[in-house]
């Protein structure tokens, strides 16, 4: 409670701002004895702030001056600037515009000057903490909210602990809906961003007794542009408080316009499997006629076997329930571990139907008929561009260093590509480990535990999560591969330095690169993307924690860290 | 906290629409009967709802966690099976979770359930608070099952499966009280699972063929229920599992015939076991990897080679056998094993186990080896070097050759030597030939013995029939780790200074966390302990007669053993010392 008390105050103290826009602004014409008001006539601002507009008056003669029926005190009756404060309402939606209107009366003539003030969102104040590699120096990065930052429009709602996946969709008014899953607080936020991407207003649509204490991992939309139907939220279900072992898993499933006040009510598609679920990702609508096939990853972390398998739901058009589930299986002889797939080398592989649905059992089927085990399958996706793209599927194996492993899992992690049969999704497909991160000497050695992906035309972001593997430095990394040259740049680093002088976490705790999108399409707006850090080891100062109580009521007993939330423009696609 | 409230209350209304829904049982009676029992399932749980609600509002502390209770146990067999994540989870006890993913990935929760609400509630003073969350947190979990539980690809031999697992928690949790720890109501709690498991038994009248194999099921399980009703202290558990739980095995082995079901998969446990205390019950799959076990027995000769050969150490003077010595029971009688820091475990059973070393840092025995091979003070050699030995022997070249498709590699040797040490687990002690019903020579003070270890000596909750280490059943998934404080002198004057499992990740909710290892062979194994601090069994019982570290007043906080005594006569110490006697096995060649 001490920390919202202290964002309360700040929210009080009515941050004056100021946003000026460039359209339908005059200077006034110097010789003309009545060319009244004239100023910038649109602006934005968050709720509850100061809008001040300045006008210039000119007018012989001055008798009156009004804002919004208010009177303005003026000094001259010939020229001068005068400035009207305007709060912009606390019960204002995204974009709403408001009118301010400015009457100048003279014994003659009267004018009237609208000015447009439109309710927008707010991006923070805290530096994005990147090292930018000079080959992207033409990038952008904006930090749009972090856990220490405050909406005007939902003073109480705290951005929380270990923020993951997301999508974003397109409202009718302009403005967009992100719908985020929030890790560690067991919850799903929704958060409304203006038309220029600039955070509104954040809610959680499904809180931790929704999910029943299930962390929501990685996320994916289904929308009705991509897949031909939807829009529907497929999240994953991961863990639990549930000790050492054990797990909660399965895919869940959301409406991503559900009221807020049904906060509580997500179901798991149980045709899916407990698998121990990173993601589930739906490949596009071009792949197959008939057919909507998901992917789902099973971030098991076995430390001896790896037997975290690649799961596959196919079924009718838009039907996530009625459908079978199959595991991968590569063929090729010779493949028994995943370490025995070299890079760059195309495999054999197969998907073996399933009929087990409960963790162990699935886990024991999958092993009991040969499915491949990886080393932790984290995120999926699908490349864009054509129906023959759409049917390449790439994933990342994030490995885990132990001794055990050797020979069988990856450590320092990979990236793979299936790219599956052109009619049947079920049909033999092919296998290729494009990126190795223990291949000394290839070009991803510098990879530490790759977690997330994204993937559009030519291009595969590939995010860290570096959890402790020998010989590697430096904090998260964002990459860039190219499809194309098969070549790949480092885009970004994690600047953990200049964050933890500054207050930001100790740089003893690598944070980890998540969610990233690709929001171009949805937003119109080219080389888009939303891209989140797991700011490990930072919490409130004073001890209290970054977590929302209406996302967990227990707030004691949370996770407490925080997250941010970033635009970044000028990527390739 | 108002938002909770309201929170609830929506949730409420949906469960309701979803019931109307999705419950077409209702007007429309399926033949099914696993539909059957998804219903009768899903409107238990639905019960357990008001019993929260109640709890969260502060009401009747006692009689609504007696009710939400009984409701639990009655859906015990299912939930345990459909949906075993979260059974386990609402049915964790009420210590600390710690998940070490690895060095960045620490995960440290209190736990939430039905044992953590026990705990409170029966307090002195319960802090509403807590019963508040854990109610809340209760049903949450039992709110999204009723949303999201399916039956639809289950099929007979799942239900076989289902029972069987129901059966066998019941033998090796169930009676020991060990989800129970306050009230200790476990004997009517399993009574109620037995009911529902009759229940089932009648849904599924029609497949019987053999109407004579229904009706012994029935009278099996009405007799089960009806001793199940006696005092928990003085229940006769030995008599139970062979009265009881193998006449239940031997009944569902007959319905598997009667049903003709095949089983398309294995796991923990075979699926044609007629006792729990046998050297065929387990699946080495499930312990290893199928890679691993492939060829086991053959390779077992060999592995006991290398086990017993000196050369592979970089020294040529330490093997295996030299700490793990055969006619100690693979130990070595050292309180600490020449310049190690930990007492020399014991190998028989060892293969049962899912983590490996005091700390559970290796997760398979393969890889166990590893460590030993690269330590300074054992083998101080390293993968390769140890490698090459064995190549530049011809004898073990051409046995590897003719049995591992690649020859000689590190790993093929070290999975040798594991499947060796995977054959150390004969089950032909005393007791086991007792349980067979092969010989009736356990005298009454051993069956004493076994019966306090089982039930008021709550040994059992840890060290769990019947491998009795820390493996839990029926899953076998997990092996478990507590803080029981072994102090550093057998005069119990300060704990132990060894951190335990918090070596591996320096987290401090693990310091002096160490495995539970298998009572199996005690007789040979003395000293006792992680740092062989005592040298008696007497010295051991003493010890947790008394609460453990904490219960001689070492500041332990995280201790998961009781601090109180359990309040144990000196006869009654010694019937459990005759008991673990009856565990050494037969010498074999």
């Amino acid at each position: 409670m001490k920390n919202l008390l202290k964002f309360g105050l700040l929210s009080l103290a009515m941050i004056c701002f100021m946003a000026a826009c460039d359209d339908d602004s005059g200077s006034p014409e110097p010789n003309d004895t009545f060319s009244a008001i004239s100023g910038t006539a649109a602006y934005s601002a968050p709720v509850n702030t100061i809008v001040t507009i300045p006008v210039t008056v000119r007018a012989q003669g001055l008798t009156s001056l009004t804002a919004n029926g208010t009177a303005i005190n003026f000094s001259s009756d010939i020229e001068q600037t005068v400035s009207f404060d305007f709060t912009v309402p606390q019960t204002a939606t995204v974009g709403q515009e408001f009118t301010v209107k400015f009457i100048a009366t003279t014994p003659d003539q009267t004018d009237e000057y609208d000015v447009i003030v439109k309710a927008a969102g707010q991006t923070s104040d805290v530096p994005a903490f990147f090292t930018v590699d000079p080959a992207f120096s033409d990038i952008t990065i904006t930090n749009l909210l972090t856990s220490e930052d405050q909406l005007n429009a939902s003073p109480e709602f705290v951005y929380g602990s270990m923020a993951d996946g997301a999508g974003l969709l397109a409202n009718t008014d302009g403005s967009f809906t992100l719908i985020n899953n929030i890790e560690a607080d067991f919850s799903v936020a929704r958060i409304i961003l203006d038309e220029d991407l600039k955070p509104f207003s954040g809610e959680y649509i499904l809180n931790s007794v929704g999910t029943g204490f299930t962390a929501q991992c990685s996320g994916s939309l289904i929308t009705v542009e991509e897949h031909g139907f939807g829009p529907l939220y497929l999240s994953g279900g991961e863990w639990t408080f549930s000790g050492n072992s054990l797990y909660s898993p399965g895919v869940f499933r959301l409406d991503p316009a559900a009221s807020a006040a049904n906060a509580a009510s997500p179901d798991k598609i149980t045709a899916m499997g407990e698998w121990i679920t990173e993601n589930a990702v739906a490949i596009g609508q071009n792949a197959y006629a008939d057919k909507t096939v998901v992917f789902i990853g099973d971030d098991d972390s076995n430390n001896e076997v790896p037997e975290g398998h690649l799961g596959m739901y196919v079924g009718n058009k838009g039907d996530l329930d009625g459908g079978a589930i199959y595991g991968l299986k590569v063929t090729t002889a010779g493949i028994d571990w995943e370490v025995d797939m070299e890079e760059g080398v195309e495999y054999d592989a197969e998907f073996v139907e399933l009929s087990e649905r409960g963790l162990v059992e699935l886990n024991t089927e999958c092993l009991t008929k040969g499915v491949m085990g990886f080393s932790r399958v984290e995120d999926i996706d699908w490349r864009r561009g054509s129906a023959a793209n759409e049917r390449e599927v790439y994933f990342a194996v994030t490995g885990r260093e132990r001794d055990a492993l050797a020979g069988r899992g990856t450590f320092a992690g990979r990236i793979y590509r299936v790219v599956l049969d052109e009619n049947d999704p079920t049909a033999p497909a092919k296998i290729t480990c494009i990126l190795d991160g223990d291949k000394v000497g290839g070009i991803a050695e510098g990879f530490h535990s790759p977690d997330n992906v994204l993937v559009t035309e030519n291009y595969v972001y590939i995010q860290e999560d570096p959890n402790g593997i020998s010989g590697k430095t430096g904090f998260a990394k964002l990459y860039q591969y190219d499809l194309n040259s098969k070549t790949m740049k480092t885009v970004l680093e994690c600047d953990q330095t200049t964050a933890a002088a500054e207050g930001y976490g100790p740089d003893t705790r690598t944070w980890e690169i998540t969610g990233m999108i690709d929001v171009s399409d949805v937003t119109g707006m080219d080389e888009t993307f939303l891209m989140i850090t797991q700011n490990h080891g930072w919490e409130p100062a004073d001890g209290s924690a970054f977590t929302d109580p209406n996302a967990v009521a227990d707030v004691a007993n949370s996770r407490k860290e925080g997250s941010m939330l970033f635009l970044v423009q000028g990527l390739a696609r | 906290m108002k938002v909770l409230f309201n929170n609830g209350k929506a949730y409420l209304l949906i469960g309701l629409v979803f019931l109307l829904q999705c419950a077409p049982v209702k007007e429309n009676p399926s033949t099914n009967p696993f539909e059957q029992i998804k219903s009768s399932y899903l409107s238990k749980l639905r019960s357990i709802d008001q019993h929260m609600d109640a709890l969260a509002e502060g009401r009747d502390y006692q009689q609504n966690l007696a009710r939400a209770r009984k409701l639990f146990k009655q859906i015990e067999p299912v939930m345990a099976y459909v949906n075993n994540p979260d059974f386990q989870t609402l049915n964790r006890p009420n210590i600390l979770g710690v998940k070490e993913e690895d060095l960045t990935d620490i995960k440290i929760f209190p736990s939430y359930g039905f044992q953590v609400l026990e705990e409170e509630i029966y307090a002195d003073q319960p802090d509403s608070a807590v019963v508040k969350n854990n109610a809340i947190f209760i049903k949450s979990r039992v709110a999204f099952l009723q949303r999201s539980t399916d039956f639809s690809h289950l099929k007979d031999y799942h239900f076989l499966w289902m029972i069987r697992r129901e059966m066998i928690r019941i033998a090796t949790t169930g009676i020991t009280g060990f989800d129970s720890p306050v009230l200790a109501n476990s004997l009517a709690e399993s009574s109620w699972a037995y009911e529902e498991v009759r229940n089932f038994i009648q849904l599924y009248h029609e497949q019987f063929q053999d109407r004579d194999l229904y009706q012994q099921w029935l009278a099996e399980l009405d007799e089960t229920i009806q001793d199940l009703q006696a005092d928990f202290d003085t229940f006769d558990r030995y008599q139970f599992i062979k009265k009881h739980t193998d006449k239940q095995l031997a009944l569902w082995n007959e319905t598997v015939t009667d049903w003709k079901v095949e089983f398309p998969l294995t796991f923990a446990i075979n699926n044609d076991i007629s006792s729990l205390f046998a050297s065929n019950v387990f699946n080495p799959v499930h312990f290893a990897d199928q890679y691993a076990v492939a060829g086991l027995d053959e390779k077992v000769t060999l592995g006991r080679k290398l086990f017993n050969d000196p050369s592979l150490s970089a020294d040529g003077k330490m093997s295996c056998a030299t700490c793990h010595e055969k006619k100690k029971a693979f130990t070595d009688g050292l309180a600490l094993s020449m310049n190690q820091k930990r007492n020399s475990p014991t190998l028989t059973y060892a293969g049962l186990q899912q983590a490996f070393f005091y700390d559970n840092r290796a997760g398979s025995l393969e890889g166990q080896i590893v460590s030993v091979v690269e330590n300074e003070t054992e083998f101080h050699s390293n993968l390769e070097a140890f490698e090459q030995v064995v190549n530049q022997n011809p004898e073990y070249k051409a046995e590897f050759d003719s049995l591992y498709k690649d020859g000689v590699s590190n790993y093929n040797i070290r999975n040798a030597i594991a499947n060796y040490i995977r054959s150390l687990a004969p089950f032909n002690s005393k007791f086991d030939r007792n349980m067979r019903g092969e010989e009736s020579t356990l005298t009454s003070l051993e069956v004493k013995g076994f019966n306090l270890f089982m039930g008021k000596a709550a040994c059992a909750t840890c060290h769990f029939p019947p491998v009795f280490n820390g493996t839990v059943p029926p899953e076998f998934t997990e092996t478990e780790m507590e803080l029981i404080g072994t102090p550093e002198t057998a005069e119990n004057l300060a704990v132990d200074n060894d951190p335990g499992a918090f070596s591996l990740f320096n987290t401090e909710q693990r310091r002096f966390f160490f495995k539970t290892p298998t009572v199996r062979n005690a007789a040979m194994t003395a000293p006792y302990m992680h740092n062989g601090v005592y040298e008696t069994m007497e010295q051991v019982m003493d010890f947790y007669n008394n609460g453990g570290g904490a219960g001689m007043g070492f500041d332990l906080p995280y201790q998961t053993l009781p601090f109180d005594s359990l309040g144990l006569e000196q006869d009654e110490q010694q019937a459990i010392i005759a008991f673990m006697k009856t565990l050494t096995d037969e010498p074999t060649d």
